[in-house]
């Protein structure tokens, strides 16, 4: 059995094969070849997408490029969310790899936040930091951090540095032991058959009783369609990073250890891919 | 005494202020999410602002940066000083200290605004957007939105009041003197800088194409980059340099759209005294339109005083707060 830690590494880790391609309406001056690039799950498409930005900047003109964006197959995919969040929502049922669409005009800011540099992606980061601690703690443990601690989190994530990162991080992981859990699970629940773009309410670790709460009892009281009625075949698959979790899995566990960097868990409820 | 809100106070404290919102005509309505319980207060409101593609808000003369310690003293001087040089900018023909050179024009834009409830901060939060209208109008301008009712606040809402200035260095300086501009056209280059501290430049193009406000333009989005550029790059550095206590661009939880929203993590700061005095009164708050007129005259949402006189408890048994 793998041992706990080696689960946080995973996470870390896990990587997406993508292929960027210009769309075809941008005006070039040349040929633009595509980019192939492989994308960390945890990491957001604007923090690790220069290369490519500079990539398809060296086949157009300057006039013709202004913010760039990014879609698959006619969704503009949503910078703010981890990148392992959109491909399972969008397109893990699709063969990799996974292929993106690049623009560089329309930015669909009806759709879309701006992101003009990499400090938006930072104050975001560190707003879901401090939100999943108001759930966890009450704020108190992010509050009592130091900003050189705030900033080792961010440094971690946009250097890819797994120990910088886990070294304060594991502050935010911890509970006192008569708690036997976080105050309330930081999670958010995406489906694409939905308007809202996720569920988000308090939940417990833990029952009145003590009993410790699993996935499945968090998707019943939050998103019970996600569960496969008795007797019937599931058409549903719930996805944390690529993976299906057993139902039975208790839910403290998975916070602290499938939870994405911002410490929440992004959980994508999508249909069973019908081959 | 807590300071959180919790949802089931949040839809209480929301029907009071709707309840009065109809007897005063001030267009707050509730929509809810799906039939479920679920839901939050939107407002729209028309604005017209003065536009100033030319000047930016570092050409303006420099003001006091905020306060600089604590002391009540020095908090009320600098929140009088807000009040007094708020009313002084309406007096003006133009808002000479603030624009600076222009030749800009008047422009007609529609706001919307949001009350949601944070489950993970147990506070309201708001939620804005503006867009453009078609109808260019005259270059006198009216400020739709007054401040002179600062100055004859109940007790509660000045201290909501100071304490917002406090929070929010400037910020409804920058609203009050109106320079929003949109962003036409094409936008930001790659190497538009966000500076900490520094003036936010839209790239010259971007200038250069800017000076018209057509009426072809209309549903533009303003955005976030243009309402920085129109902040005066003192309040600019506090601001910039904490991000959390500050507005900035989110995707609405319910639509899924994006919106400004103003960061809800320091609520508690500035409701905890105003439910600490009125629980010291045996006064009942209520917790949603106090807050909200604390923040909202920071993004230009006026709350007029008639709001709070529902809230006497011998008018009704239903208005009476359990906020403890």
């Amino acid at each position: 059995m793998a041992d706990d830690k080696d689960v946080l590494r995973d996470v870390w880790f896990g990587r997406i094969p993508s292929c960027f391609t210009l769309n075809q309406d941008e005006v070039t001056e040349r040929e633009a070849e595509p980019y192939y690039l492989l994308l960390p799950r945890v990491s957001y498409l604007t923090l690790v997408t220069d290369k490519v930005k500079k990539h398809f900047h060296k086949a157009m003109r300057a006039e013709d490029v202004e913010e760039m964006w990014f879609e698959y197959e006619g969704t503009p995919l949503k910078w703010h969310n981890p990148i392992g969040v959109l491909f399972d929502l969008h397109a893990s049922s699709s063969v990799l790899p996974w292929s993106i669409t690049v623009h560089f005009k329309n930015f669909p800011d009806r759709d879309l936040l701006h992101c003009p540099s990499s400090s938006v992606i930072e104050a975001h980061f560190m707003s879901g930091i401090k939100e999943a601690d108001a759930l966890k703690h009450k704020s108190h443990v992010v509050n009592d951090m130091q900003k050189k601690d705030h900033k080792q989190l961010w440094m971690g994530l946009q250097n890819d540095k797994f120990d910088q990162f886990w070294a304060i991080n594991r502050k935010l992981m911890e509970y006192s032991s008569e708690d036997g859990g976080f105050r309330y699970i930081p999670f958010r629940i995406y489906q694409t058959t939905s308007d809202r773009p996720f569920i988000q309410k308090l939940f417990r670790p833990t029952s009145p009783e003590g009993s410790a709460h699993t996935l499945g009892d968090l998707l019943k009281e939050m998103c019970p369609t996600a569960l496969p009625p008795d007797g019937e075949p599931k058409r549903y698959q719930v996805v944390i990073h690529g993976i299906e979790p057993l139902l039975e899995t208790p839910l403290q566990w998975l916070s602290e250890h499938l939870s994405h960097p911002d410490n929440f868990l992004h959980i994508c409820v999508i249909p069973v891919p019908s081959d | 005494m807590s300071c959180a809100l919790d949802e089931r106070d949040f839809r209480r404290c929301c029907r009071l202020l709707l309840r009065r919102s109809k007897q005063l005509r001030d267009g707050w309505s509730w929509e809810p999410v799906q039939g479920s319980e679920e839901g939050y207060l939107r407002k729209t409101a028309v604005r017209s602002v003065f536009l100033d593609p030319e000047g930016s808000g570092s050409d303006s003369e420099p003001r006091a940066s905020g306060p600089s310690g604590p002391g009540q003293q020095e908090e009320e001087e600098e929140a009088a000083d807000t009040d007094r040089r708020v009313i002084e900018d309406e007096d003006e023909d133009e808002d000479e200290g603030v624009c600076g050179v222009s030749a800009g024009s008047s422009q007609v834009l529609q706001y919307e605004y949001h009350i949601l409830h944070s489950c993970s901060y147990a506070a309201p939060v708001l939620y804005f957007r503006a867009f453009t209208q078609g109808d260019p109008c005259t270059h006198t301008h009216t400020h739709t939105h007054t401040h002179t009712h600062t100055h004859t606040h109940t007790h509660t809402h000045t201290v909501c009041w100071m304490l917002m200035v406090l929070l929010m260095v400037g910020c409804s300086e920058w609203f009050d003197c109106v320079l929003l501009r949109c962003k036409l056209g094409g936008a930001t280059s790659s190497t538009t800088p966000q500076t900490k501290g520094g003036s936010v430049r839209i790239s010259a193009k971007k200038r250069q194409e800017a000076p018209k406000i057509l009426p072809a333009d209309e549903g533009r989005s303003l955005s976030l980059e243009a309402m920085w550029s129109s902040v005066h790059p003192n309040y600019r550095l506090r601001l910039q340099s904490s991000p959390l206590n500050t507005i900035s661009l989110q995707e609405h939880p319910l639509l899924g759209q994006p919106f400004f929203m103003l960061h809800p993590c320091r609520t508690e700061e500035v409701m905890r005294p105003v439910l600490q005095a009125a629980h010291e009164q045996h006064r009942p708050v209520n917790y949603v339109l106090s807050w909200l007129s604390a923040v909202g005259p920071v993004v230009g949402l006026d709350v007029p005083l008639k709001y709070s006189t529902l809230l006497s408890p011998a008018a009704s048994p239903g208005s009476s707060s359990d906020t403890d």
